[in-house]
């Protein structure tokens, strides 16, 4: 009577939604109430991205040394199912494609009798695991249990009905109640219905610890369309940021679920897509063994919690408990004439520093006014950076493909902190315009974006890849990708991003459209796609100017003198040099140089041209990229007030991008205190030629000697 | 007395009255050493003998770089720089400025090498500080001075402080140093000696 009162209390406590620290597992997924279906989680060999993500969902929990893991599935006593674990560091290699042998640290099935491990109803996924012995939670399914033998993360396998290097889709009811004989026999193939891990302090503890279980990826299958599905998960990302992501109303039919700092890779594979993925017709498109354009998948990266997650173990994960605002400030554009001159087809560089690691994002405004990054006449430079001293390179072009013209430009540009792509791989549907992401814990306790905390950005239009493709093949860039029933509005704001909790992005139909062939008429939208969402925590916009060029000759003056001091009266030479860094030949150069009061001209000899005493212009002419000019002025220094004399490059085509270097002067002080006398000789090294010449003349002469003394006398 | 004795002897008075009164002026007095020994002054019947004063530098004796060389006046040539000696065996004590023991700086310059190869001031750089430099002056009294400090300079610099009246009596030797400017015609630099009076 005492037991069947408490498991009353409990029952009511969870239909009421009441604050019951829940078991974590599938009951988090699809806790009591859950609209919509139910997707079985999957564990099979096939994967997404041409072998890049396994459909297998691997578990991880961490462990303080002594805590009891309790684990339970809908499929344990099906075929060959299982519930493995493995001690932290036994399960290595990235994420996706996980090194996991065969031989677990623990196995359920080595250690269950009975009913042991199996989770047979709706009720005991809801109540989770009871104690040992049993009692502490009344109406609990019987664990397998694990002590950890020392403090770390744990990963958790749970093997469906067919075993560990099975690939059965199964039979899935899909049904949230777990009302389906399927939901527990066989049929489940390489996934399972219902799952549980629990974390306690003691097996006779009914006290769950929360906020320890999480995964890198989940591989779910509903098994067909037209089965929404609403889960709520909780990411957070490397920086700190945390994200609750419920799917509302997604219906794929398999399909992964994951978080990541860049979503999908450009062709360079370094580069964030900020577009979605489209399967190219070859392999298995419906798990996109081929993607167009050279895009591919960048790997998970963030921890996705089945509940919000224990501060513990964001500490475990080496993650900071708060997130630090980004600034990014100094921006620069550094040409590769001068300053922030460019020639034109040539780019140049972005130079900035931040305060946190993230994504940088440079928007270079083709008309000063509109900074849309995704506008084809504008460029837009997007990556993932260290904090501190950055740089990024441009090549000059607009984001479709041409050159920058002539011409003066605004760039905007802003750093991103907690940058979030959510990745819907094969979703067929979302009739709901899901996911909802909210950011939790925004840095200042305000979220900047337009909508606030639930904004996000997406862009389902055609584009074109850095290696020049056009994805999908035959759209023009900008319309909206192929499927049917696609968003009615094919983007979000660039720069300001849409409201996650809208239905703006909704697209497919109720059911169907799982066609599996890129771009097939009968196919949803996002069928055969990789749909990205991203959200961050924006910087503020810092700006900085560009110049692009047609052409450009860098001349730069230098002077010298070959006596600053000389004595009143007697003669310097000054000696001017025009040196053409280039990078074009100049014509019509014309540098000045007039020799100012007291000096007065003696001569000029230029190496090149003329000079006018008079007027003071030496008249270059044309000089080559690399080429120098000379003109050496002698003058008479007729005082000892200091003079300074200063040549300036005056005329010349085309124009000269760096003033800085565009004159150079010389100070001369007459003197009237003695120089200093000069007391050498050439080294006697330099004298050897002529030492040379003076003997063969002498050898010459005692030669012709020698002959006249031997010729017959006349 | 004879008009003969007696023009000697206020010749002799007037004499040592200069000396006197030179010895008089200079704050630091050089230290002379006699070149040839004077008689005993022992032998008291005779009247002293007044020595020949003529404190014209004659010649330039370092003992540690082995110049024993003439010293020749010279003072500027038409570029208004120091004026070189015409013998590359001898020196060249700047005239128009002090002389060697006299308050301020006195200059003398000499050839680093010569169309022959060495010459006077050839070995000047391997002076050390402390070295003695002597300059022994036309009365055969020498002037002693230990140098104080070596220094390279531009060939262009006109240096004031070289030509500046100072109480102090210093001496500066000069010659060439650096490298050789095909253009200019001139080594690149000029070492500058400075010897204190001993």
């Amino acid at each position: 009577m005492r037991h069947g009162l408490a498991a009353t209390v409990a029952l009511l406590v969870f239909l009421a939604g009441g604050q019951v620290v829940h078991a974590a597992g599938s009951q988090d997924l699809w806790p009591n109430g859950a609209p919509g279906n139910r997707a079985n989680t999957e564990w099979r060999t096939d994967s997404y991205g041409g072998g890049l993500l396994v459909r297998r969902t691997l578990v991880k929990v961490f462990l303080q040394s002594g805590e009891v893991l309790l684990l339970g599935s809908s499929a344990i006593g099906q075929g060959t199912s299982d519930i493995l674990v493995w001690n932290p560091g036994l399960v290595t290699g990235l994420i996706g494609g996980e090194n996991v042998s065969a031989v677990p640290s623990f196995s359920c099935n080595s250690q269950r009798s009975g009913a042991q491990g199996q989770i047979t109803s709706r009720s005991e996924e809801l109540l989770g695991p009871d104690t040992i012995p049993a009692g502490g939670v009344v109406g609990g399914y019987v664990p397998c249990h694990y002590a950890a033998p020392s403090t770390g993360i744990y990963d958790i396998a749970f093997v469906g009905p067919s075993g560990f290097s099975a690939n059965t889709d199964g039979t899935v009811a899909a049904d949230v109640a777990l009302a389906n004989p399927t939901d527990f026999n066989a049929a489940q193939g390489s996934s399972i219905a219902a799952w549980d891990a629990t974390v306690r302090a003691s097996l006779a503890s009914p006290a769950n610890i929360p906020g320890r279980v999480f995964t890198y990826y989940l591989a779910l299958f509903t098994g067909g369309n037209g089965l929404p599905v609403y889960p709520t998960l909780y990411a957070v990302t490397s920086d700190s940021y945390r994200y609750q992501v419920n799917l509302r109303g997604m219906d794929p039919n398999g399909w992964l679920v994951y978080g990541n700092q860049r979503g999908f890779l450009d062709s360079d594979g370094a580069t964030p897509l900020y577009h979605d993925a489209v399967a190219a017709n070859l392999g298995s498109p419906g798990q996109l063994t081929n993607i167009q354009g050279g895009v591919s998948f960048d790997r998970p990266s963030f921890p996705l919690f089945f509940e919000p997650p224990a501060a513990a173990t964001i500490a475990a994960l080496g993650i900071a408990p708060v997130p630090t605002a980004p600034v990014m400030a100094g921006l620069v554009f550094i040409g590769n004439l001068s300053g922030n001159t460019s020639l034109v087809n040539n780019g140049g560089t972005f130079a900035y520093t931040s305060n946190v690691p993230g994504v940088y994002e440079i928007v270079i405004s083709r008309d000063g006014l509109n900074f849309d990054p995704t506008n084809p006449n504008n460029r837009v430079l997007r990556g993932a950076r260290p904090a501190g001293a950055q740089t990024v390179t441009w090549d000059g072009r607009d984001n479709s493909g041409a050159f920058f013209p002539v011409g003066s430009y605004q760039v905007h540009a802003r750093f991103h902190g907690g940058e979030y792509h959510f990745p819907m791989i094969d979703v067929e549907n979302d009739t709901q315009g899901g996911p909802t992401i909210t950011l939790l814990n925004p840095p200042g306790g305000t979220c900047p974006l337009i909508a606030g905390c639930t904004s996000a950005f997406y862009d389902d239009r055609a584009y074109r890849t850095l290696n020049g493709t056009v994805v999908d093949a035959g759209n023009t860039v900008g319309n909206v990708l192929c499927g049917n029933s696609p968003p009615v509005t094919t983007f979000a704001d660039p720069i300001n991003g849409f409201d996650t909790s809208s239905t703006q992005r909704h697209y497919g139909a109720a059911s169907g459209g799982n066609a599996n062939v890129p771009c097939d008429p009968t196919g949803s939208f996002g069928d055969t796609k990789g749909l990205d969402m991203w959200t961050f925590f924006p910087s503020s916009t810092v700006l900085a100017p560009l110049n692009i060029v047609a052409a450009a000759a860098d001349v730069g003056l230098t002077k010298t003198v070959s006596d600053p001091t000389p004595a009143v009266g007697s003669n310097v030479t000054f000696t001017i040099t025009a040196h053409n860094g280039g990078p074009n030949a100049t014509t019509a150069l014309q540098v000045t140089d007039l020799v100012p009061s007291g000096l007065t001209f003696v001569s000029a000899a230029p190496s090149q041209g003329t000079y006018n005493a008079g007027t003071g212009v030496w008249d270059v002419g044309v000089l080559a990229n690399g080429a120098n000019a000379t003109l050496q002025i002698v003058v008479t220094v007729n005082g000892t007030t200091p003079v300074t004399n200063t040549a300036t490059r005056s005329a010349g085509t085309p124009v000269d991008p760096n003033p800085s270097n565009d004159s150079a002067s010389s100070l001369v002080t007459g003197s009237t205190v003695p120089g200093l006398p000069n007391n050498g000789v050439p080294p006697l090294t330099l004298l050897w030629p002529v030492a040379a010449f003076l003997l063969i003349l002498l050898s010459g002469f005692a030669a012709r000697r020698l002959r006249s003394r031997s010729a017959p006398p006349r | 007395m004879s008009r003969r004795f007696v023009a000697a002897g206020i010749g002799a008075v007037i004499a040592l009255g200069f000396y006197m009164i030179l010895g008089a002026l200079s704050p630091a007095p050089a230290r002379l050493i006699v070149a040839s020994p004077m008689e005993s002054s022992a032998i008291t019947l005779h009247a002293p003998r007044i020595p020949v004063i003529d404190p014209t530098p004659a010649r330039l004796v370092i003992p540690a770089i082995s110049v024993d060389a003439a010293i020749e006046a010279r003072g500027l040539d038409s570029a208004r720089n120091l004026a070189t000696p015409k013998d590359y065996r001898e020196v060249a004590w700047y005239s128009l400025g002090p002389r060697p023991g006299d308050p301020g700086n006195a200059v003398i310059n000499g050839h680093v090498n010569w169309w022959t190869g060495d010459a006077v001031f050839t070995h000047l750089s391997r002076l050390r500080v402390g070295d003695e430099v002597r300059v022994v002056r036309a009365d055969g009294h020498a002037v002693v001075f230990k140098v104080s400090n070596k220094r390279t300079v531009d060939a262009n610099a006109r240096i004031p402080s070289l030509f500046a009246s100072s109480p102090e009596s210093t001496l500066t030797l000069i010659t060439c140093s650096g490298t050789w400017n095909p253009v200019t015609q001139s080594d690149t630099q000029r070492l500058l000696v400075t010897a204190t009076l001993a």
